[in-house]
């Protein structure tokens, strides 16, 4: 039986503003596989998983992958703001706000989904705590959280493990396990070459000649 | 002796007035804060200043509307382009703006004999002679920017927070922005006939910025922005009133509004360490 592709980039040209940031990029992900991404920093991972959002520019090749909000990201946790005044529940509720559309109010449904999320990644008693008391391996599971609530059948990770301590770590990684039993396709990028192996169905390096 | 000022008709509608400004200014003061638009907020003060005039100049009171709406809107879209460009960051060339548009407002309203009074009353408003088609224009402009509010508030919060999840998700984070500036914009354009251009800024920032004291909660810090700030309009409104009409000494309602809600923030201050 032919494997079902979640995402296949194809001699793939990609950079911003007509410069190449990346050349020649072929990869191919079937549904319920991960393929970790490992490089060192700087040398495109970023670029590539923002690429495959749309946020960077393809300039020659192509990318195929489900619609926009089939794809969940999760954005390098340094990106954010810890004295920003939102909950964890709220955070992981923004990962249905596509989802709930603009004139709707956030419904049971939704708010049950995100609970949903929350507690498999171990913090459903943490829902209303302030998103930037949490750990950083905390706040980490909570982003994942967050992009688990919007169901997604791709989803991209940056640097998951940074700054995140051991029990997160098995905790980020058991979840992941569970997310492709179910037939989710995950990319993982990691500076780090000792932690590429364990999530790992495939490994593509970056920035290597 | 505490409601009875309020039994005056002008205090009754100025009090009115300030009820609507604080149900519109606790939650868009907090969008304000969480997006760091204060400085935003405080370009959109100075330039609707200009517009002010010309709309006074070209058509009287009525004119004052229209050309506050007129130039807000317009310094709304400006500013999304520039922040957009990340020239922002550029606070000189900015300022540079801002003080121009300024000083032609002041320019403009200096060719009027009346200059003085005029000049007062677009800086520091005229709260006690707002009359009862004002209040209901107030009260328009504030049921649009609540529903404008309400549609954008999960798209503005997730944007702010997380700009590059936001895009991710589908978000045009461009438009978002445009979106909330106008809102800024139309607060600042629903305020400047009772409060005035300057001390609309306070309105802006303080509210959210005292309940965030208090309160890590986005919704809560709505709410007790629009409470201090009602309780501030009331207290200051009170005070200007004894003030003037039990010592006989003359303090601007609008000025005093202002003081007695900065006050309240200066006093929520020690509570804000612990958090």
């Amino acid at each position: 039986m032919a494997e079902v592709s979640a995402l296949r980039i194809s001699y793939a040209t990609i950079g911003y503003h007509h410069t190449a940031v990346l050349r020649d990029v072929s990869l191919h992900v079937p549904a319920g596989q991960t393929l970790v991404l490992t490089g060192a920093n700087g040398s495109g991972k970023s670029t590539l998983i923002k690429a495959v959002l749309g946020l960077a520019d393809v300039l020659a090749g192509s990318i195929d992958g489900p619609a926009r909000r089939e794809i969940g990201y999760v954005p390098q946790l340094d990106t954010l703001d810890a004295d920003f005044p939102v909950s964890a529940g709220q955070v992981v509720l923004m990962g249905r706000y596509r989802r709930i559309g603009w004139w709707r109010p956030t419904g049971r449904a939704d708010r049950r989904a995100a609970a949903e999320a929350l507690d498999r990644v171990g913090l459903a008693d943490r829902a209303g705590d302030r998103f930037g008391v949490l750990s950083g391996g905390q706040r980490q599971r909570v982003l994942l959280a967050r992009a688990m609530a919007g169901e997604p059948r791709l989803l991209l990770l940056d640097e998951p493990f940074n700054g995140v301590d051991a029990d997160s770590r098995v905790a980020i990684l058991a979840v992941l396990r569970e997310l492709t039993v179910a037939g989710t396709a995950l990319v993982v990028s990691t500076h780090d070459l000792a932690l590429a192996d364990e999530p790992a169905d495939r490994v593509y390096r970056l920035g290597e000649p | 002796m505490l409601i009875e000022p309020f039994r005056v008709p002008f205090m009754a509608r100025a009090l009115a007035e300030l009820a609507l400004l604080a149900l519109v200014g606790g939650p868009v003061s907090v969008f304000v804060f969480v997006r760091r638009l204060s400085f935003v907020a405080d370009a959109l003060t100075h330039t609707v200043f200009p517009g002010v005039v010309v709309g006074f100049l070209a058509g009287g009171l009525t004119g004052v509307f229209v050309g506050a709406l007129v130039a807000g809107l317009v310094t709304a879209l400006v500013l999304t382009l520039l922040t957009r460009r990340g020239a922002l960051s550029d606070d000189a060339s900015t300022a540079v703006v801002l003080t121009a548009m300024f000083a032609l407002g002041v320019a403009l309203v200096s060719r009027r004999p009346s200059y003085t009074s005029d000049l007062t009353a677009f800086l520091f408003g005229r709260l006690l002679t707002v009359t009862p088609g004002q209040l209901a224009q107030t009260a328009v402009l504030a049921g649009a920017i609540l529903m404008l509010l309400a549609v954008g508030a999960r798209a503005f919060l997730f944007r702010a927070f997380d700009p590059g999840g936001a895009t991710a998700a589908g978000f045009r984070v461009g438009a978002l922005d445009l979106w909330l500036n106008v809102l800024v914009a139309l607060v600042v354009v629903a305020a400047v006939r009772a409060v005035g251009t300057v001390l609309v800024i306070a309105l802006l920032i303080v509210p959210a910025a005292a309940a965030r004291l208090v309160s890590d909660r986005l919704v809560a810090m709505a709410v007790l922005g629009t409470a201090v700030t009602f309780a501030a309009g009331y207290l200051g409104l009170l005070i200007s009133w004894t003030a003037s009409v039990g010592h006989g000494i003359q303090l601007t309602s609008a000025s005093a509004v202002v003081l007695v809600l900065v006050a309240v923030y200066l006093v929520l201050l020690p509570a804000g360490r612990n958090r």
